[in-house]
């Protein structure tokens, strides 16, 4: 009987990434703070004397800007995700995991926590060591501090995000007198709680076990996808990696067949996710290119050629050309273009009103006294637009019927983004029908208050149902 | 086996029969913890809440909760105003307008419309059916335009309120078989009715209703169109209350009818009873 003694769980190995310098921790810094700016930074924007972007649960609306976004308009949600999914595609495609590498959440705010954790216990090995010392005061006012300015990045995030859904000022307000609804406050404090819990404690395991982009995005993959990869040719040659000699001219290194690669390890270090790219590609590998700096920073230094790591693809480094132009990256091209024309163009020509006709069924027809036969309909004039509007209904296409809108509402207003339903009957002789169904259609027209004509219209079909027996 | 002490479950030390063991698996020290802790929580609940039944009461609690009191809150007319208000604006509104004149307001129409409809529902819906399509034979068509006490928002304020009473009399005393089938014959002429094929019939008919014995004209009027005031309904029209069929008009002649539509004055309040006249008006038939 076998003796079972390893678990089934590998212990984890916490990751003490290392700063590093260079061109793509300048790129990251860089969409960092504009994604941050932008995040924290627009709740506080006003727009036409309401807040620019607003989500306005209750209100059943949101506001971008100079759009309203009514439920009827949900379809726009749909195009939008259909937008991002092709980004997705074209973009992974393209260049591997750059969304993980660059733009994702994880990543930015597990950033700006790793930067206040060094600069609050210090660099890498400072911090290997803080980590190996019994608890001191020292260290639990390192660590008192690192965890107070973790959990206020993450409060701030949180009410951030909750700002987003009212008024900000005066939720702000709520928040500072401690009146803040309870949704309010439940939503912060969750956000707090994901915010410091991803950031803070898990990390790079959100992107190596949580993360279900991490584990599909190979589909996107082919081989002239741009990958963060090490080149074993040139960091190995025949006798493999070698520390460098004093006085070694880079000639004679590549002549004696040594390795560019002076297994330095800081390639290793920098890595947020904690992985040696000279394995080659691995899933855990978020295309951050904080290897790359790392790399380059040496090479430098020892006076060999940078690009020992570097953005490359399968095909360069089997030692054919990278295509960028190809199929499939064109396909999706057109397909993320056709996309936002189509989503653009509803947006731009959405009609700012729209009528809804429902026959009342519950009689279905009204027999009159003199013969006729009558139906109800329900007539609903929605007012997309922001202020208020006046509308008129008609009905037309049923030569012989009579009818009357109830109460004689035939022209009312409606306030911004409100509707106003009116009951509209038709009466008609059966002798001049022709079946049992009869089609025609209710009319809604804006008119312009000051001349009485019409600006836009809207029609909605609507059915006469007369029992065969009157026929 | 015996070699793997590492995998050898604990037994407790008893033995029965001299083999028969006792493996010892204790719980998992999480869950023995998670045991406490409900427990504790257990008191201290008891404590906070409304708990422990004592005859003829019940442990208070020293939170001194109670859901009867917050749902007394939560419906208390302060916190439905504060809750809702634009309905009691729409409310206010109607309590200082007569029914006609809500029936101008767009606005106002629109609460009518949603509010009215549940009213509708709850207290009228069960007889006039939910979209007041009345029972023939039993309860009247309240979305035609045929009204037999008047098609107003006056009239129909006061049928809400006060109720009516409908009747016809018995006639199978004062008229023969014969004479009821005529009467019928002339009346199912004057609504147009196929069944009205017999003309000498029809002018026998005619004089009986006309006639001092059976005096029809008094109530329906002589030229059979009815008279609002006292609900008799026209005749010359093809709504049939109790059906148009001969063999129901003769039914109707010979045993009279009964019908009573109930006072809803003191189950109501004066806006409800608002709000009705005005739904009704608006489901099709009001004049």
């Amino acid at each position: 009987m076998a003796e079972q003694t390893e678990g089934l769980y590998a212990a984890h190995e916490k990751v003490y990434p290392q700063a590093v310098r260079g061109f793509f921790r300048r790129m990251k810094t860089t969409i960092l703070l504009v994604a941050y700016a932008v995040y924290f930074l627009l709740p506080y924007v006003r727009w036409e004397n309401r807040q620019a972007v607003l989500f306005d649960i209750p209100g059943r609306q949101f506001f971008l800007f100079g759009l309203r976004v009514a439920p009827e308009d949900i379809i726009w949600l749909s195009g939008l995700l259909f937008i991002a999914a092709v980004a997705l595609f074209f973009v992974t495609s393209l260049a591997g995991r750059v969304f993980c590498g660059y733009f994702c959440f994880q990543t930015l705010w597990s950033d700006v926590f790793l930067w206040i954790e060094e600069k609050v216990e210090g660099g890498r090995s400072r911090r290997l060591r803080l980590d190996k010392q019994p608890l001191s005061a020292d260290k639990a006012l390192k660590k008192g501090i690192k965890h107070s300015l973790w959990l206020a990045v993450a409060l701030l995030t949180g009410i951030t995000f909750t700002l987003y859904f009212a008024d900000a000022y005066q939720l702000w307000y709520q928040y500072l007198t401690f009146q803040a609804p309870l949704p309010a406050l439940f939503t912060a404090g969750l956000l707090t709680a994901t915010t410091y819990t991803m950031a803070g404690l898990a990390r790079e395991q959100v992107c190596t076990y949580m993360c279900p982009y991490a584990r599909f995005q190979g589909a996107m993959f082919d081989r002239d996808t741009l990958i963060v990869a090490y080149d074993p040719s040139r960091g190995e040659r025949s006798q493999g990696r070698q520390p460098p000699k004093r006085g070694e001219r880079y000639e004679e290194r590549v002549a004696a067949g040594k390795g560019d690669c002076i297994d330095c390890g800081y390639c290793v270090k920098v890595c947020p996710t904690g992985i040696d790219i000279r394995e080659g590609q691995q899933y855990q590998c978020i295309t951050c290119g904080l290897c790359i700096d790392a790399c380059d920073t040496i090479m430098e230094s020892q006076g060999f050629p940078k690009g020992l790591i570097r953005y490359t693809s399968e095909n360069e480094l089997e030692g054919g050309k990278t295509h960028l132009l190809r199929p499939k990256i064109l396909g999706y091209a057109v397909i993320l273009l056709a996309a936002i024309g189509v989503l653009a163009y509803s947006i731009a020509n959405q009609s700012m009103m729209d009528l809804n006709v429902a026959k009342v069924r519950n009689p279905t027809y009204i027999l009159e006294p003199d013969g006729r036969i009558k139906n109800v309909y329900e007539l609903r004039v929605n007012n997309k637009a922001q202020e208020v509007r006046r509308y008129r209904v008609s009905m037309q296409g049923l030569p012989a019927a009579e009818y009357e809108i109830q109460g004689g509402f035939r022209e009312f207003s409606v306030d911004p983004g409100e509707n106003q339903t009116v009951r509209a009957y038709v009466w008609v002789d059966p002798d001049d029908l022709k079946g049992p169904r009869s089609h025609f259609s209710f009319r809604a027209e804006r008119i312009d208050v000051p001349s009485g004509k019409e600006t836009e219209a809207s029609e909605a079909t609507a059915m006469f149902y007369t029992p065969e027996q009157y026929l | 086996m015996a070699s793997n002490e590492k995998n050898q479950v604990q037994t407790t030390g008893h033995t029965w029969d001299g083999d028969l063991a006792e493996y010892n698996n204790p719980l998992p020290q999480w869950w023995v913890w998670v045991f406490y802790a409900t427990v504790v929580f257990a008191v201290v609940y008891w404590i906070l809440y409304p708990a422990w039944p004592m005859g003829g009461g019940y442990t208070q609690g020293v939170l001194d909760y109670s859901k009867r009191a917050r749902l007394n809150e939560a419906m208390s007319q302060e916190a439905l105003k504060e809750k809702y208000p634009q309905r009691f604006e729409a409310l206010n509104k109607i309590s200082k307008m007569s029914p006609a004149t809500i029936l101008g307001d767009s606005d106002l129409m629109n609460f009518v419309n949603s509010s009215g409809k549940v009213l509708f529902g709850d207290n009228c819906a069960p007889c006039h059916g939910s979209g007041g399509q009345g029972v023939i034979g039993h309860y009247p068509n309240l979305a035609d335009s045929a009204w037999l006490y008047g098609g107003t928002p006056a009239d129909i304020k006061q049928t809400i309120v006060q109720g009516r009473n409908g009747y016809m009399p018995a006639h199978g005393d004062k008229l023969s078989k014969q004479e009821i089938e005529a009467v019928a014959m002339y009346e199912g002429s004057l609504a147009g009715e196929e069944w009205a094929d017999d003309p000498q019939k029809v002018a026998q008919g005619k004089e009986i209703f006309h006639g001092s014995q059976a005096a029809c004209y008094a109530c329906h009027g002589k030229d059979g169109k009815g008279k609002e005031a006292l609900g008799a309904p026209n005749l010359t029209d093809a709504i049939w209350f109790y059906g148009g069929e001969k063999s129901a008009v003769i039914e109707t002649l010979t045993y009279g009818r009964d019908g009573k539509m109930p006072s809803w004055g003191d189950r109501l309040t004066e806006n409800q009873i608002k709000i009705l006249t005005a739904y009704v008006h608006s489901l099709g038939g009001g004049e």
